[in-house]
């Protein structure tokens, strides 16, 4: 191959990426330059019989030869590479125009991919004379994924009240990367579901009942596609709020009638907000209009047909969230207490199933709960111990003489040595003027 | 305070359970107590969150001073702190706060009045039947519900006319709560 030709598929390469920005798919300036590339590249294989396009440490190499100036020349193609996390991509001889054309599709995708999906990618679409080599895509911090999962929400609500409709994609992304989080850590992020925000309650509780959702989720065993859609729609449920003046949703007392009237249409309209979302299930829209349906189907709006199986999940993390948040007419329950008022509620507003699921999965100590130790030491439960529900590992805050801490340390009670400690009582966060969610937050970084 | 905190620490390793818990429940309230200082400071001069966590903080105790510091909230200058303030003296029930939340009618924040009405339900008093009467002139909807519900709950005859009232002309929860007013009332 002459360096003419291998500059003419890298021109005719990044012409097609660029152009597919700009036009619709199988607009002529798309598959122009894809069938050129694809001839150039075609008669080459046939000489070599594989040709690799490699980015190395930010520099671009074509047939084992670095490429001079690929970001000015090639922008598109660098740009593509680099945020899908592509470190080689393999032509092998007999590459078709469908398979190059499969793979432009790959590259503009707003969607990032692990190696393996990338794999299944090309395969589901039967292309096998390209290989695709990726580097996992690099975990984030789990703050920084929560704090992201509350601006998406705020960019939702905002682009209703502007009348616009919001974009799923990001939705989607962000409850996969909690998903991820939750698996990977499922006490850390219930930590971070400890984080209320008073004045912009609506943001964090969405995002906290979807954590919950999924943890919860998880911990029935559910499949895959089952937990990504309580994720989802756990974390739009409330949506429909943003039809209700928010005179009356940061009402600081007990609503009149008329006003109780007016909150109670917001299952309703936040499914119809979320129905139009591109690509939302109807399973999701459902779960969001009946999350104010209980166990009895008694609450709004009435419904004649069965609630969603996994309707009650978004339900009990609801009921869970707001019970442990501070609000002008609530002093906040401890999580241990919120537990009792589920399970006294469980036959009635709760489906008893996911109730108690709720509390295997929570703990008898919750995480975010404040305890006080025989040693007259006070600490907060950092990770549920399941096999042993009364020995968690705790962070001690306050010596046994009531002091703060400079340095709190966390204590395994369940561990060897440890079981001369043990809990005797649940202490208040609010007697200490302590935030349960900055501490997570400080935890998390 | 020192000894009684010795014995309820050393409490906390009774071979008994439920005295163990009891020890553990009262350092809590004895823990709060010993803190009323800061709290009465949050409540002078914190942020409205440090106000409201203050509020709630002490709205399990009881006592003059934890009365004074739920009266003083109730002037704050923040709506959602007057509010937490009444619901919790409400909830503690002395009547030695009835001046105050009387006062808190006069609020200029509807919701705020609401509170105070919810509030005067547990602190009840025939002297209350005339404030809560003039309450029935609000324009605010939620204002005149509470008011009905109070009022109608005492089941003092004096209100006979404006149940009547309300039975025919108010909205439907109006109605239904002058209705059910009008069954349990003095004859």
């Amino acid at each position: 191959m002459t360096t003419d030709n291998r500059e003419l598929i890298l021109r005719s390469l990044n012409a097609a990426l660029h152009s597919k920005k700009l036009y619709p798919p199988g607009h002529p300036s798309v598959a122009a330059p894809a069938r050129k590339a694809c001839q150039l590249l075609s008669n080459h294989l046939d000489d070599r019989g594989e040709v690799g396009l490699l980015l190395v440490e930010e520099s671009l190499v074509f047939d084992e030869i670095p490429v001079d100036n690929a970001r000015e020349q090639y922008g598109d193609l660098t740009a593509h590479l680099e945020k899908k996390r592509i470190e080689a991509i393999r032509f092998r001889q007999g590459v078709t125009e469908e398979e190059l054309s499969g793979l432009l599709d790959i590259l503009t995708m707003e969607r990032t991919f692990e190696p393996d999906e990338l794999e299944e990618e090309l395969l589901r679409r039967r292309i096998t004379r390209i290989t695709i080599r990726s580097e996992p895509v690099e975990k984030r911090n789990m703050l920084e994924v929560y704090n992201d999962a509350v601006g998406v929400v705020k960019n939702v609500m905002n682009d209703v009240r502007m009348g616009r409709i919001p974009k799923s994609g990001e939705v989607t992304d962000i409850v996969d990367e909690m998903t991820d989080l939750v698996f990977a850590d499922t006490n850390a992020m219930i930590g971070l579901a400890m984080i209320k925000s008073y004045d912009e309650y609506l943001y964090n509780h969405s995002v906290n009942v979807s954590i919950l959702g999924i943890a919860l989720g998880r911990f029935m065993k559910l499949g895959k596609h089952e937990i990504h859609i309580i994720g989802v729609a756990a974390l739009l449920h409330d949506v429909g709020k943003t039809g209700v003046s928010e005179e009356i949703i940061k009402k600081p007392g007990g609503l009149s009638s008329e006003e109780w009237e007016k909150v109670k249409q917001h299952p309703v309209l936040g499914s119809q907000i979320v129905e139009r979302m591109d690509g939302m299930e109807k399973d999701v829209c459902r779960m969001i209009y009946e999350h104010h349906v209980r166990y009895d189907h008694s609450g709004y709006p009435k419904i004649e047909r069965s609630i969603h199986p996994l309707g009650m999940i978004i339900s009990v993390a609801d009921a869970y969230d707001a019970l442990t948040t501070l609000r002008v007419y609530q002093n906040p329950h401890q999580p241990v207490d919120a537990v009792k008022i589920l399970k006294d509620l469980a036959g009635r507003h709760f489906d008893p199933a996911v109730v108690d699921a709720f509390e295997r999965m929570i703990g008898f100590y919750p995480v975010g709960t404040m305890i006080r130790l025989d040693t007259n030491e006070v600490g907060v439960v950092i990770k549920v111990n399941h096999e042993a529900c009364d020995m968690p590992t705790v962070k001690i805050l306050y010596d046994s003489d009531g002091n703060q801490l400079e340095e709190p340390y966390s204590v395994d009670l369940a561990a060897e040595g440890e079981k001369t400690r043990s809990i005797i009582g649940v202490a208040d966060p609010l007697t200490r003027n302590m935030d349960m969610g900055a501490f997570f937050q400080q935890e998390a970084g | 305070m020192d000894r009684r905190k010795q014995v309820l620490i050393k409490a906390l390793r009774d071979r008994d359970e439920h005295i163990r818990s009891a020890a553990a429940g009262a350092l809590e309230r004895l823990e709060i107590r010993l803190r009323l200082p800061a709290f009465e400071k949050l409540v002078e001069s914190g942020d409205k969150i440090e106000k409201l966590r203050a509020i709630y903080a002490v709205s399990g105790l009881r006592g003059e001073r934890v009365l004074n510091l739920l009266v003083k909230a109730t002037k704050d200058p923040v709506e959602d702190v007057r509010a937490a303030a009444l619901r919790s003296l409400g909830r503690i029930g002395d009547k030695r706060v009835l001046p105050a939340v009387v006062e808190s009618l006069k609020d200029e924040s509807p919701v705020v009045v609401r509170v105070a009405i919810e509030a005067l339900a547990n602190l009840w008093d025939q002297r209350l039947l005339g404030p809560l009467m003039q309450m029935l002139r609000s324009k605010d909807h939620g204002v005149v519900e509470r008011a009905l519900d109070v009022i109608g709950r005492s089941g003092d005859k004096r209100a006979e006319n404006a149940m009547i009232y309300f039975a025919v002309k108010g909205n439907r929860t109006m109605r239904m709560l002058a209705i059910k007013a009008l069954g349990v009332m003095e004859t």
